[in-house]
């Protein structure tokens, strides 16, 4: 057992699930979507795409390249965020709908990423 | 790999820095968005992460722009503080790390080799590898850089070396690593197995190295020529049975050159000639047979030895080299012990320019006619040897240089030099006398091939007619001025080798000849092989007719008789 592995695993799969968090419940309703569950997925998605740099293999590499899109994905649902709140001066449902549906997006980028960590840990020999 | 190892690891190393900017500004943003504020009007006011991130950001990097958009609570100041000790330090630790890293001797080299193999990759003509950047590489770069047919690609070991390489400033540029040539992927990056690399030069003092790397060469691209340098014979036939076709021994050089000298001198005139030196056959230069003091016990005595031994020259071979450097006595009691006063020549052949010089110095005091030969060593004490007025001076980088360049771009100067020792003196005589006569001055070398790019107007003509060389030659301007050159070989197509051929061989296509002259005269005889007006004037002493001049002649002419018709009408 390697401690780097075991903490590598834990980022990857806790951006995945507060990420779930985040994205769970009515799309056009912003009470259903907490900011801090937003802020959190953000740092740990971050956290983990560090955690994959300097792994030079092929499946680090796609596993990098997944990391970052949902790394991607999360800022532009913050930027919304954040431009609706402090410019437009209110959350309004079509708001909503455009974070949510952003963040759903990194959702996705996650469950790969989580899909290709598992498949890889299932074809080592060890 | 290895080089490509520490780029990743560097990568690896930027991990640290990343997670602790991230892991305090999460905190620091967090706790702002937390606490409780007021705006001016005293309602409750919580900062918004939008906020909280603009806050953290201007004071991680300490540019602090203040309180913003109210002024701070005291439990927001309190927030405020820990985050300060929390990220400023953090930032800085991440910048220095990563200023550091920049810095990193591993991570620069894997920068440079990178940027390396993408100037190999961007080259789209034919190259060269010069492995080892030295005085020998230094004459092979600026010949081929004037020769301009190839591009130069240089490795050595030695990151100073390279530095300096860079610092001539070469134009085209030459693209340089500071890498061990014997690993492969070395090898693989400065475009070994690339279709437009040429040919390998391993000109290193060590046989085991160049044999390494010429083994490892050949198995990457089979079809690069390779010209390595090796001076036993062991190693020779080590190298041919790798496959290596050009193998460069300077100590049997010197040997043959010393040959030449006692039995054909007009020869030696010519090699010496060929290989860069003057042509000119003065008296310094006859060599008599008497006793012979060798100053040189490695390869070169022992090569020397074996042709004194071979034309019957008394010899004694003095080991002043490790003598004087053992302190063991000074070079003039050996010279002496030697029987200097009545030896006819001295060659003073250690690996060690200021032992070879004070040997001759001493050597000439002792017996003011000796025949002196000397082997120069470092190229930067020219000027010394120069000043020594010497019989014959052996620059072994020179003649291992110049060696490595004919082979590569002058093929036929090489198997002329090759063919020399088939030939007696008298013919020796010939040619050096001709050259003398005929330009006088250092003559230049070129080899032109008869074919559409290098003689586009001879070849059209060649299919219609013979041509012999006395037709291009003799009488180019129909008043009797011959060109200034000398044919000195030729190779037919069917590879027979005719050294000097008379001038009444025919051109035949596909034919490569050896010329030597002035610059002028190369130049003519090009525009000859070349212009359709020039071959044509050259082989039939008038101007070509030319269609639209008859023409219009022809018209004028029927002009100026029209009108007098009309009159007479």
């Amino acid at each position: 057992m390697y401690s780097e592995k075991v903490i590598a695993g834990f980022f990857i799969v806790l951006a995945l699930t507060i990420n779930a968090g985040f994205v769970y419940g009515d799309i056009e309703n912003i009470m259903h979507h907490s900011v801090y569950e937003l802020a959190i997925a953000i740092v740990i998605n971050l956290i983990a795409t560090t955690m994959k740099l300097g792994d030079r293999t092929q499946v680090g590499s796609v596993l990098l390249a997944t990391s970052l899109v949902a790394d991607l994905q999360l800022f532009a649902a913050a930027a919304v965020w954040g431009y609706a709140q402090n410019v437009l001066g209110h959350v309004d449902a079509q708001m909503t709908t455009t974070i949510v549906s952003l963040a759903s997006g990194a959702l996705v980028a996650n469950i790969v990423s989580v899909i290709l960590y598992i498949s890889d840990t299932v074809h080592s020999k060890r | 790999m290895r080089q490509n190892e520490a780029f990743w690891i560097v990568i690896r190393r930027l991990r640290a820095p990343f997670l602790a900017i991230i892991v305090t500004y999460a905190i620091s943003i967090l706790l702002l968005t937390l606490v409780a504020g007021k705006d001016n009007d005293g309602n409750v006011y919580y900062l918004t992460f939008f906020d909280a991130f603009y806050i953290i950001s201007y004071t991680a990097n300490t540019i602090g722009f203040g309180e913003i958009p109210y002024a701070l609570t005291y439990p927001q100041r309190l927030v405020m503080t820990i985050s300060i000790y929390l990220t400023v330090p953090a930032w800085f630790y991440a910048i220095g790390t990563i200023v550091g890293l920049f810095r990193d001797m591993a991570f620069q080299r894997a920068l440079k080799r990178i940027s390396f193999r993408r100037s190999i990759g961007h080259i789209n003509e034919d190259f060269v590898v010069i492995c080892g950047y030295n005085s020998i590489s230094r004459i092979m770069i600026e010949k081929f850089q004037l020769y301009g047919k190839y591009r130069i690609v240089v490795l050595d070991k030695i990151e100073d070396k390279i530095d300096e390489l860079n610092m001539e400033g070469y134009y085209p540029t030459v693209p340089a690593l500071a890498a061990d040539a014997t690993m492969t992927d070395v090898l693989e990056d400065a475009g070994i197995s690339s279709p437009h690399c040429k040919a390998l030069f391993v000109l290193f003092e060590d046989d085991d190295i160049n044999i390494k790397v010429a083994v490892k060469a050949k198995i990457l691209n089979d079809n690069i020529s390779i010209v390595a340098e090796s001076s036993f014979s062991a190693g020779l036939q080590n190298l041919k049975d790798v496959g290596v076709e050009h193998v460069i021994d300077p100590y049997h050089y010197v040997a043959t050159r010393i040959e030449y000298m006692l039995n054909t001198p007009h020869l030696y005139a010519l090699l010496n000639w060929l290989s860069g030196g003057n042509l000119n056959l003065s008296k310094k230069t006859k060599l008599t047979r008497g006793k012979y003091i060798i100053c040189s016990r490695g390869r070169l005595g022992k090569a020397i030895k074996e042709v004194l031994l071979k034309n019957g020259i008394e010899y004694e071979i003095v080991d002043i080299f490790k003598e004087t450097k053992a302190k063991e006595g000074g070079d003039r009691e050996l010279l002496l012990k030697a029987g200097i006063e009545k030896a006819e020549c001295i060659i003073a052949g250690t690996p060690d320019d200021a032992v070879n010089l004070s040997a001759i110095i001493t050597a000439r005091k002792l017996n003011p006619g000796i025949f002196v030969m000397v082997r120069e060593n470092k190229m930067e004490e020219n000027s010394v040897f120069a000043a020594l007025r010497a019989n014959a001076v052996f620059v072994m980088d020179r003649i291992v240089a110049v060696r490595s360049y004919n082979i590569i771009a002058r093929p036929m100067v090489v198997r002329f030099a090759d063919e020399l020792c088939k030939k007696s003196d008298e013919w020796g005589q010939h040619i050096v006398g001709r050259l003398t006569e005929i330009i006088n001055k250092k003559p230049q070398l070129k080899e032109i091939n008869i074919n559409e790019e290098e003689a586009y107007a001879l070849l059209p003509t060649l299919q219609k007619q013979t041509i012999t060389y006395r037709d291009l030659v003799a009488n180019v301007d129909g008043k009797g001025r011959e060109l200034e050159l000398v044919i000195l070989g030729l190779l037919r197509r069917s590879g027979e080798f005719v050294m000097g051929p008379s001038f009444s061989s025919n051109f035949e296509i596909g034919d490569k000849i050896l010329i030597a002259g002035t610059d002028d005269a190369i130049d003519e005889f090009e525009e000859i092989l070349n212009n359709f007006g020039k071959l044509y004037f050259v082989l039939n002493k008038q101007e070509e007719p030319n269609w639209l001049i008859e023409r219009l002649s022809k018209f004028i002419q029927k002009k100026v008789q029209s009108p007098k018709k009309s009159k007479e009408l």
